[in-house]
């Protein structure tokens, strides 16, 4: 079974004013939901029930792998880049390491940072991301790349990310 | 120069030429974002290999990747002090603060702060710079965690800001959500109103950060979460702010949120996204009002396929006789599907998902299936594959292949068989390499054999090829 790839979410940066339109649902299930966020019960917020902890580390974990899949992606979209030597390619790779960087970071503070495995992971992920975000694609930078690929082998960084996310991820 | 470092800032943003020239139109005159987006986007500094600082910032590099912090702290400071004027030192100022960063200690971030200040001030074209100010605020919300008024007081007024801030250029987007992260761990009940804010924009260009905001709302327990979360749902314009608020409504196990996705689920005109995100958290809230819609979406001819894929999938990944139970009925009530049909995949799914949910007999009852004529072979096959994932005994396997006829059904246990790997399975399958009476089935063991590293096997093996002695 081949391992599932995951679209490059290279999120358009567009800053015109976006129509206000419901893509996907539409106005009777809207409006059913809408109906249940009416009923808002008290002004002060009160706790809510409390859940597992397996439950809630099923939650982080899932947003963790969710995240490990796209820096598959994309340390792999970089690998190649770097290998065609494809200035526009690396420049697209260096703006999704960004956004990647972000969730990385997010999730090192949050519960799915308190697993000691994942946190090592993410941590070193991080410390790859902050060198290919100053990525520019320009040819000057080869030495630049080679440092990061170093980093990224002496590490195993590839291969812990691939363990560690399962295969069917994207379809599971 | 400014327009032309902006329409590189939006080239490099947007992708697109059309977006290009309509921003630059629209580039705004505040300075601040106008120089933010210059460092952001100019491209790092090329090795200059003529610089007297070259090799001290390669070691610092290599350093820091080793995760010597600071040996990397020392030897970033060198260029610093020794070649001000190197086209490296803006740069191995941010690198310094960086690797301070990772120590983590509070004179080590005071430090890092002070490091990233000069690099404003001193070295403001530096290659880094746009990262520096992301870079900045999450260390600067380390020390607030830590208990640093000054940090703690940078940090909410930062966060106060976020949410009335324009689009974002370059790298701000990062430091707002680094803001609102560093807001939320030092005070939560601060934070919840500016998370609120930011979630009540509309604008495409501040989806990422919405997203972002929707995490750090799930964050925090309490009916404020609900009502934040439910709201994204009903009313945010982007498809994936909505997907990750309904994935993280999965956390949220009242009625109401269960009922809202209940609802979501059932409308057939939902995205399948969305009610695939749905079907996972119904599944997590483990309602039976939850399991029960999730039941009936599995069972509806009219859904998608894929849909309902998931229904059975998430279904099997909860173990529990009941469902167990509802599996093997539902496997069992599909039988008439045609082969091909969207039944007959449904049911190959049935399977799959029983193995995951090891235990509930659910190894017997495949192999049931798997011996069972009635069904077709690919079915067969599927469950004999699926009662090895479940843990079905090497002794059933052996059992079954005396049973059955059918050349692919047999070949199907050869395979798993040979991935038990004990001694039992290994003994058979030379059996059948020897002296099973068909041909095509002796050569599929010897394949499967010889991809052991068992000594016993290799001597069987050697015996086969060389002869018998």
């Amino acid at each position: 079974m081949g391992r599932p790839r995951l679209a490059a979410p290279l999120k358009s940066a567009s800053c015109s004013p976006a129509p206000r339109v419901r893509d996907g649902i539409a106005p009777r299930a809207t409006q059913r939901v809408a109906d249940a966020a009416s009923r808002t019960s008290t002004s002060e917020p009160r706790d809510l029930p409390a859940l597992p902890d397996s439950t809630v580390q099923t939650f982080y974990r899932t947003a963790a792998l969710q995240t490990l899949a796209q820096a598959e992606a994309l340390l792999t979209t970089y690998r190649h880049a770097e290998n065609v030597r494809d200035p526009q390619a690396m420049q697209q790779a260096a703006r999704w390491a960004r956004d990647v960087l972000s969730s990385t970071r997010l999730l090192l503070d949050s519960p799915a940072g308190r697993d000691p495995q994942m946190r090592t992971l993410f941590s070193d992920l991080e410390l790859i991301l902050a060198q290919i975000v100053q990525l520019s694609g320009m040819p000057l930078q080869a030495r630049e790349r080679e440092l990061i690929d170093h980093a990224m082998r002496d590490r195993d960084l590839l291969p812990r990310i691939r363990s560690a996310v399962p295969a069917g991820l994207a379809t599971s | 120069m400014l327009r032309h470092i902006l329409l590189v800032a939006t080239m490099a943003t947007t992708g697109t030429a059309g977006a290009w020239t309509t921003t630059l139109d629209r580039a705004p005159v505040d300075t601040t974002i106008a120089v933010a987006s210059e460092f952001a986007t100019r491209p790092p500094a090329a090795w200059q290999a003529d610089d007297p600082a070259d090799s001290l910032y390669r070691a610092g590099r290599e350093q820091l990747n080793r995760g010597d912090y600071r040996r990397a702290t020392r030897t970033f400071e060198r260029i610093v002090d020794r070649y001000p004027k190197s086209t490296y030192a803006g740069d191995a100022l941010y690198w310094q603060a960086y690797s301070l960063y990772r120590i983590g200690e509070r004179s080590e971030l005071r430090e890092a702060v002070r490091l990233l200040d000069r690099q404003r001030t001193e070295y403001p074209r530096a290659a880094t710079r746009g990262d520096a100010d992301a870079l900045g605020v999450r260390v600067k919300g380390a020390l607030a965690r830590g208990g640093d008024p000054g940090a703690a007081e940078d940090i909410a007024k930062r966060g106060r800001t976020t949410a009335d801030q324009p689009c974002p250029r370059g790298d701000n987007d990062d430091e707002r959500a680094e803001a609102l992260n560093a807001l939320m761990q030092m005070n939560a009940e601060n934070a919840m109103p500016i998370l609120k804010a930011v979630l009540a924009k509309r604008d495409a260009c501040s989806a990422a950060l919405r997203e972002k905001a929707v995490f750090l709302v799930s964050q925090k327990r309490t009916s404020e979460t609900e009502d934040l979360l439910l709201g994204v749902v009903r009313d945010d314009p982007n498809q994936e702010v909505r997907k990750k608020a309904v994935f993280w409504l999965g956390q949220v196990n009242t009625d109401r949120a269960a009922q809202a996705l209940v609802q979501m689920l059932e409308s057939s005109t939902t995205s399948s996204e969305l009610r695939e995100q749905a079907i996972f958290a119904l599944m997590q809230q483990r309602s039976e009002r939850g399991q029960a819609a999730v039941r009936r979406i599995a069972e509806d001819n009219g859904a998608p396929s894929e849909l309902r894929e998931k229904a059975v999938f998430w279904l099997g990944q909860q173990r529990s006789p009941a469902n167990a139970q509802y599996l093997r009925g539902l496997f069992d009530r599909l039988a008439n599907a045609p082969a091909g049909s969207n039944g007959e995949t449904i049911r190959q799914k049935i399977l799959f998902s029983l193995s995951q949910m090891r235990g509930e007999g659910n190894d017997q009852w495949l192999m049931q299936v798997a011996a069972d004529p009635k069904h077709s072979v690919e079915t067969r096959k599927q469950a004999i594959f699926s009662a090895g994932q479940a843990g079905v005994s090497t002794a059933d396997l052996i059992a079954l292949y005396g049973k059955v006829n059918e050349r692919e059904i047999k070949e199907q246990l050869i395979w798993v068989l040979s991935e038990k790997r004990d001694e039992a399975a290994f003994t058979r399958l030379m059996q059948i390499a020897k002296s099973d009476p068909d041909r095509e089935l002796r050569k599929k063991a010897i394949f499967w054999l010889g991809q052991s590293n068992d000594p016993r096997v290799k001597d069987f093996l050697l015996e086969i090829i060389n002869g018998p002695r």
